[in-house]
């Protein structure tokens, strides 16, 4: 039962194998589907091409579904998959500086990456900024300790606080995710940017 | 109709994968889910009922002596039934329990038998079910530990 | 076929099914119930008082007793080694029970102060899956009435009741070594001798 990782005896090095080809194969679809351009990420922000929010949000909805139905099949163990802790005001914080440097930067770190590899100059400076940011937080972190550390709720579920149950929550989610994606076609329609896409 | 030839192979994956939960949920182990709920009666103790206790329960009571050869039978009401522990979750006692509309009351002379098949008998779904004890303060420690005032803790 | 409504109909019948199924993460038994019938009620199921009394004086690493009592009984009189799992917590997340089964080698042994607990506790471990769990025969009373009040009376006696005593005697003077220590170092050995479960940890981006 999974996940295999925490199967008693299963290798490291398998796990790391394992590991290595799921982060080749999303590197390799990422660049597939043009997330490696920062103007089709950025399309996001103006309308003009929503492909972004619909992939993740179809790969958060797949997963779902998918581990909801191997949880039922008796494939995968849920109380061992890892769950987020929530510190809500670092969150907050932490939210609005990353959508900030998406948008400066058009790429979010995953993309980031992507873009790097295929030798992307705008790419290369996004991950030297990217590492000093990273830097500059371990430096200052006692100086924001108290704020990363705030209100801390640990790992909790949204369905859990509203209460319901997995499936239904899964539904709701499912449905929102279907009515966005049709409101997404019709900012793609009104908000169209042919000069740009076309160059996609 | 146009619809449904459209998207053919689609209805075709979610009846497939309709049918396989539906297979699954009626091939189950038996078990209910949610073991925890089934097994609340137990945390509160509320499940333990005394011979007096017996005596208040209303409805039409089902009293099963756990034993290979009905030997506590005298110690239950009248239409009480028999069977050794092993056989519980054979198909027809296990049937029968189920249809039973009333208290169920376990009795055995081991009372860990009895609290096992009580917790079996629970998560199968079992509703208004007894563990029938002559002793109510079986969970009770009966001895005082007299600690030793002479030791010396080591440092 | 446009994609948006492939995906809209499969993942909108996919939810509806999910809609219906149990939450996930509820423990459900999973042995077959005549199975699990057989395993709990036969004598392989139990430790009697004696074998316990043999593992604790040798300090047995492949066994760990669990006392399913509640925590203000357990700090003051408990079988040295032991954990503390109250019966009624024995299913809450928080007490990851599977964590004490992790080492497939250990033998998880449950006591309370009699049969019930015990009883109910190793149904629904072994239910979950953990095939190594045991009971303690009689819980702690039959632990002060065979163990703490052994005692010898008769005239002569044989090599194997010898080591029987021996081994109840070095027993109850561990016990009772144990048990009268303040309530600090009780603590202290209690700590010692439980373990962190292994948390797994992850994260993305």
């Amino acid at each position: 039962m999974g996940p295999i990782s925490s199967v008693p005896g299963f290798p490291e090095w398998l796990d790391l194998t394992i590991a290595f080809l799921i982060g080749v194969g999303f590197g390799f679809a990422l660049e597939q589907a043009g997330f490696s351009s920062s103007r089709k990420l950025a399309g996001m922000f103006y309308g003009y091409d929503t492909t972004v929010i619909k992939v993740f949000f179809t790969a958060a909805i797949v997963a779902l579904v998918g581990s909801q139905f191997m949880s039922y099949f008796g494939l995968l163990d849920l109380s061992k998959v890892f769950v987020n802790e929530y510190y809500v005001k670092a969150s907050i914080v932490g939210g609005v500086i990353m959508g900030a440097g998406f948008i400066m930067g058009g790429f979010c770190p995953g993309t980031g990456l992507s873009a790097l590899s295929i030798g992307k100059i705008d790419a290369m400076v996004f991950f030297i900024g990217g590492l000093t940011g990273a830097f500059l937080f371990a430096e200052s972190f006692p100086f924001i300790q108290n704020l990363a550390n705030d209100s801390y709720k640990g790992p909790v579920k949204i369905n859990e606080i509203m209460g319901l149950s997995t499936g239904v929550f899964t539904l709701i989610l499912i449905v929102v995710a279907i009515a966005m994606f049709w409101v997404a076609e019709i900012a793609e329609k009104k908000f169209a940017r042919p000069d740009i896409t076309s160059q996609l | 109709m146009h619809i449904l030839k459209k998207y053919q192979l689609l209805f075709i994956i979610v009846i497939v994968s309709a049918a396989l939960v539906l297979f699954k949920s009626l091939t189950s182990s038996g078990f209910k889910s949610d073991a925890d709920k089934w097994a609340a009666a137990s945390f509160s103790g509320e499940n333990v009922i005394s011979q007096e206790q017996l005596k208040d329960l209303s409805g039409n009571i089902l009293a099963i002596d756990l034993s290979d050869h009905g030997e506590n039978m005298a110690k239950l009401p009248e239409g009480a039934v028999s069977f050794p522990p092993k056989s519980v979750m054979d198909d027809r006692i296990l049937r029968m329990i189920h249809q039973h509309n009333g208290p169920v009351v376990l009795y055995a002379d081991d009372l860990a038998i009895s609290a096992k098949i009580w917790m079996l008998l629970s998560q199968t779904g079992q509703t208004q079910l007894y563990v029938l004890t002559d002793s109510m303060d079986n969970e009770t420690i009966k001895y005082k530990f007299r600690p030793d005032t002479l030791i010396k803790p080591e440092l | 076929m446009n994609p948006r409504i492939v995906f809209s109909i499969l993942l909108g019948s996919f939810g509806l099914i999910l809609a219906f199924l149990p939450s996930p993460g509820t423990a459900r038994l999973t042995e077959n119930p005549k199975t699990l019938l057989y395993q709990s009620i036969e004598k392989s199921a139990y430790f009697s008082v004696d074998q316990v009394a043999r593992f604790v004086v040798s300090e047995d690493s492949t066994v760990l007793l669990v006392d399913l009592r509640n925590p203000i009984d357990f700090k003051q009189v408990s079988i040295p080694g032991s954990i503390n799992i109250p019966y009624n917590q024995l299913l809450n997340k928080e007490t990851n029970l599977e964590s004490y089964f992790a080492d497939n080698k250990k033998r998880v042994i449950f006591y309370s102060n009699g049969d019930l607990y015990s009883g109910y506790a190793l149904v629904l471990a072994r239910g979950l899956g953990f095939a190594n769990s045991y009971s303690m025969k009689g819980g702690l009373n039959e632990w002060f009435s065979t163990v703490m009040n052994s005692a010898f009376t008769g005239d002569r006696i044989s090599a194997r009741e010898n080591a029987l005593f021996e081994t109840r005697t070095r027993a109850k003077k561990y016990f009772t070594e144990i048990n009268s220590l303040p309530d600090s170092l009780k603590l202290q050995f209690a700590q010692k001798s439980s373990f962190d479960p292994k948390k797994l940890d992850g994260g993305c981006e």
